[in-house]
């Protein structure tokens, strides 16, 4: 890849005014089509109920009014449950997946097969195994609660952080292992003191992206917790009432949810790319 | 301190044999080098010694101790990896002081250790640096360091060097010999290089193939080697190979005759010279024979000359005093001292030893 960049770079080739046009062309358009919609709820929040009825004028009356129907209803609730469900959802998918990430990278446990197996739990649809979800739930009674969620979202988030985990610790000389092993310590000492050390840029990332994956959530949200235990996109979804879209509410609360995210991504990008290429390419 | 010894050791990987009933015995105190190309088992043979690798049968004894079962950390060995190992996200001083706190020694006598080591190995200043920010031979320095600081009883080394450059090699080559001969230590250093383990080795132990077809001193080695693998696994430029049949004192080979001398054997043979026993001499001397000079590779006080005999190369090594004025293109005379001819059967390689 990066000879391929290299060509790119050297001097001589230099692109084309067409190509260049294109590219910078495409770029546009993807940048616009991400930050259209956001600039629209950032605008929205802050508009009153009788301007957004009229989408196609850009009159502002700057108000608060949004902000404060969303600070007296359900969304600061549902924000801590979210909060709550994303954080622990993390910390399982990280102490289960490193450690599966770890076994099928050392000890090739399930063969090459488990490596990209190890996927196919996230390519299944949410509306296939949702349901199934919900009546496990309910027979063992936790159903419309936390815990409902958090087993569910494990199911995308552990398959995730494994995967992506094993590309880390590929990357990991054996060498410091054995040394460890020489110097003394068992197996798990040698796990959390000397491999976990290395491999924390990439748990930082997978942790991130896990609870971003959590926090987003709708679509289990809303068949295993509809009620009391309601997560921030159930929330939001409640906006759409039988009246009409509360669009002002909505668009506040949306801004609202958007924001750590936005924020978080920021921070990841960079390693995420990292740990996609180590995950990919070492296969 | 401990002695190692193998004891008919065989490693099989499936069905590729790394180690083939090797038995040897590295005294105690001495610095031993394994050497061989890759891929010849002299890495597995490090690592079992470790207890990195478990071997398929056979045994392998520290001291008096049979350690074939037993884990590397009850080995009492300190290892140093090619790519030197170093605990990334520690400073040098946790690094150094890594082995001994796994042991939980009491802080204090940690902290001394690691200064008394540090010290030895120059390294005090960057105690508090990271590994990443020390340069490649600085690092190695910590590897060794680390590998001191426990007082094992025995060293092993896979390659330490291969990683740095020639100078720098130089160097921590010398500080490596220093260190273990005031400590005394039981010590096995695997290379690749025959120049290394020649100038740091008190025994070399030549691998090839999953045996070891000589363990000796070096002088051994290069004057006394049991075949022709050897001969010309040990020596730089390598020995010369010359390949015919002998009667009556002379080899011929390839249509060219090479002058022998009386108590030579007869028949089908190889002849083994190196380059530093041919020697330039006034033609039509007894024994002697002629030689187109190739190339003429000027090392400051020697010169490396090829030699076109026939078809055949020879490489020779003459003094300055010898060269005098030979030059590219020119036919010389030749000759190859008697007394170091070695000769071998050209079917195994086996050393062809004269009666007498």
């Amino acid at each position: 890849m990066s000879g391929l960049r290299h060509t790119k770079d050297a001097p001589g080739a230099k692109p084309t005014l067409i190509a260049e046009t294109g590219r910078l062309l495409l770029i546009l358009f993807a940048v616009t089509s991400v930050l259209v919609p956001l600039l629209w709820i950032g605008f929205a929040a802050f508009r009153t109920p009788m301007d957004l009825t009229n989408p196609g004028s850009f009159t502002i009356n700057p108000t608060l009014e949004n902000m404060r129907e969303v600070a007296k209803g359900d969304i600061p609730g549902a924000s801590y449950r979210s909060f709550l469900v994303g954080g622990i959802t993390t910390i399982i998918g990280l102490v289960v997946g490193s450690m599966a990430g770890y076994s099928i990278s050392r000890f090739k446990t399930g063969g090459v097969a488990l490596r990209f197996a190890i996927l196919f739990p996230t390519i299944i649809p949410p509306t296939v195994l949702a349901f199934p979800l919900l009546a496990l739930a309910l027979q063992i009674n936790i159903s419309d609660s936390l815990f409902a969620v958090i087993a569910a979202h494990l199911t995308i988030v552990v398959p995730m952080i494994t995967w992506f985990m094993t590309g880390f610790f590929a990357g990991v000389p054996r060498e410091i292992e054995e040394q460890a092993a020489i110097d003394g310590l068992g197996p798990f000492r040698t796990f959390f003191q000397v491999v976990i050390p290395n491999v924390l840029p990439g748990l930082g990332a997978s942790a991130l992206l896990a609870f971003m994956l959590s926090w987003n959530e709708l679509f289990y949200a809303l068949v295993l917790a509809p009620g009391d235990s309601q997560t921030l996109p159930v929330a939001i979804s409640a906006f759409n009432t039988f009246q009409g879209v509360k669009l002002g509410p909505m668009s506040a609360a949306l801004l609202l949810t958007v924001t750590p995210v936005i924020f978080l991504s920021f921070f990841i990008q960079k390693r995420l790319v990292q740990g996609l290429g180590a995950s990919g390419v070492k296969g | 301190m401990a002695s190692i010894t193998f004891d008919n050791v065989v490693k099989n990987y499936g069905t590729f044999q790394a180690i083939r009933n090797v038995s040897f015995e590295i005294p105690d105190g001495e610095f031993a080098v394994i050497v061989g190309p890759s891929g010849s088992g002299k890495t597995t043979m490090l690592r079992s010694i470790g207890g990195l690798e478990s071997i398929s049968s056979g045994r392998i004894l520290i001291g008096d101790r049979d350690v074939t079962n037993v884990a590397p950390k009850h080995r009492d060995i300190a290892f140093v990896f090619q790519n030197y190992a170093l605990y990334a996200h520690l400073t040098v001083r946790a690094n150094i002081g890594f082995p001994l706190k796994a042991r939980k020694t009491p802080k204090a006598e940690i902290a001394e250790r690691v200064e008394d080591v540090a010290r030895r190995a120059g390294l005090e200043k960057l105690l508090d640096r990271k590994p990443a920010e020390l340069s490649g031979g600085q690092q190695q320095r910590v590897a060794i360091a680390r590998a001191l600081v426990r007082q094992p009883s025995v060293f092993l080394f896979d390659e330490p060097m291969s990683n740095l450059d020639a100078q720098l090699r130089l160097d921590l080559r010398h500080e490596v010999l220093e260190l273990q001969q005031s400590l005394g230590v039981t010590s096995v250093w695997v290379t690749h290089d025959q120049e290394e383990a020649m100038a740091m080795g008190d025994r070399i132990l030549v691998v090839n193939h999953g045996i070891v077809e000589q363990n000796a001193s070096p002088e051994n080695l290069y004057s006394d080697p049991v075949n022709s693998y050897v001969a010309g696994a040990i020596g730089s430029p390598r020995m010369n190979m010359i390949q015919g049949h002998s009667a009556n004192q002379v080899l011929t080979a390839d249509g060219q005759n090479y002058p022998l001398f009386p108590g030579c054997p007869d028949g089908n043979i190889v002849a083994g010279i190196r380059p530093e026993d041919i020697h330039p001499v006034e033609s039509g001397r007894e024994g002697s024979f002629q030689a187109k000079v190739q190339l003429v590779e000027l090392l400051g006080a020697r010169a490396i000359v090829s030699l076109a005999v026939g078809d055949r190369r020879l490489n020779a090594v003459f003094s300055r005093r010898e060269l005098g004025d030979i030059k590219e293109l020119d036919t010389i005379s030749v000759s190859m001292a008697k007394d170091r001819l070695l000769f071998f059967k050209p079917d195994n390689g086996e050393r062809i030893r004269l009666a007498g």
